[in-house]
């Protein structure tokens, strides 16, 4: 991707990952790959960061006889998601109106 | 590099997290190997950079999200109130802090001086049989028997000797550790009030 993708944006990327179904972090990791350039040693602390603030929790699930830790959204999570995407949204719209309609102020 | 040894550096380089926090990073990255399965090992690892270089990123993010964390609100008053206990308990701690500083290292001291007290005697006991042995081996044309005793003794004492010589290596890995653990303890404690 040419466009960098800043942590904010990961966060919410990550947080819309888990919102309908638990997931893990392999398959987070090569979701948010689809659209960002990103290290694991960058996204990992993101991760990290979202379960400290109480926006994930994780559970461990045996899985093909290994450990397998999976991360789900918390009530809080569910309502940070709420705002980051408002905020996207808001962002995308206005980006498309100066870039596809060259609108100025 | 495979695999194993990635983990391995990355463990080591990781080492300076806090428990809980370096096996979850490390749980997370052996995870990672796990789902990737092996025949993308080289992949994974291509693209997480060198051990190195991964760790010293995980480091500075980790600690950078945690010091952006709500800590802020109160710890201005806290840092405050911990200043002034420091003030206030100065004229106790410094002494008290300085009198086990010097405990410890007397501690090691003590070992050392047992460490060297212990070869001194083995060498004395070495030479005193030597000697024995010698002066057995002269006196035997004059009698037989007090030249054999003589020689006996001399070996006894090579064997108490040679017995004893085992517990040099042992009081020198207590040494060791114990000088090791007190030194790494007290940086360590430096290093988190700087």
């Amino acid at each position: 991707m040419y466009y960098p993708v800043s942590s904010v944006l990961i966060e919410c990327i990550i947080l819309s990952v888990v919102e309908t179904t638990d997931s893990y972090g392999y398959e987070i990791s090569q979701t948010v790959k689809l659209v960002a350039d990103i290290k694991e040693s960058t996204l990992y602390p993101i991760l990290k960061k979202l379960e400290k603030n109480g926006d994930l929790t994780t559970y461990t699930q045996i899985f093909q006889g290994r450990k397998r830790k999976y991360y789900s959204l918390t009530p809080v999570g569910k309502e940070h998601l709420q705002f980051l995407r408002h905020e996207w949204s808001n962002y995308r719209d206005s980006l498309d109106a100066i870039i596809e309609g060259g609108i100025r102020e | 590099m495979n695999r194993e040894s990635y983990l391995q550096q990355l463990k080591k380089y990781l080492k300076k997290l806090p428990h809980e926090d370096y096996v979850d990073a490390i749980d997370y990255f052996t995870e990672y190997f796990d789902e990737a399965g092996i025949e993308n090992e080289q992949i994974v690892i291509k693209e997480l950079g060198t051990p190195k270089q991964a760790a010293s990123e995980l480091l500075n993010q980790l600690v950078e999200k945690q010091t952006h964390a709500p800590v802020k609100t109160w710890s201005m008053k806290r840092t405050f109130w911990l200043a002034l206990l420091a003030i206030f308990a100065a004229p106790i701690g410094i002494p008290l802090a300085l009198t086990a500083i010097l405990l410890l290292f007397s501690g090691i001291l003590v070992l050392f001086s047992l460490l060297v007290a212990f070869i001194s005697l083995l060498v004395a006991d070495f030479l005193v049989a030597g000697k024995l042995i010698l002066r057995g081996l002269v006196a035997l044309p004059v009698s037989f028997s007090g030249g054999v005793s003589l020689i006996g003794l001399g070996a006894l004492l090579i064997g108490i000797g040679l017995l004893v010589l085992p517990v040099i290596p042992t009081i020198w890995k207590i040494t060791k550790r114990w000088s090791l653990s007190t030194v790494t303890r007290l940086t360590r404690k430096q290093v988190i009030r700087s």
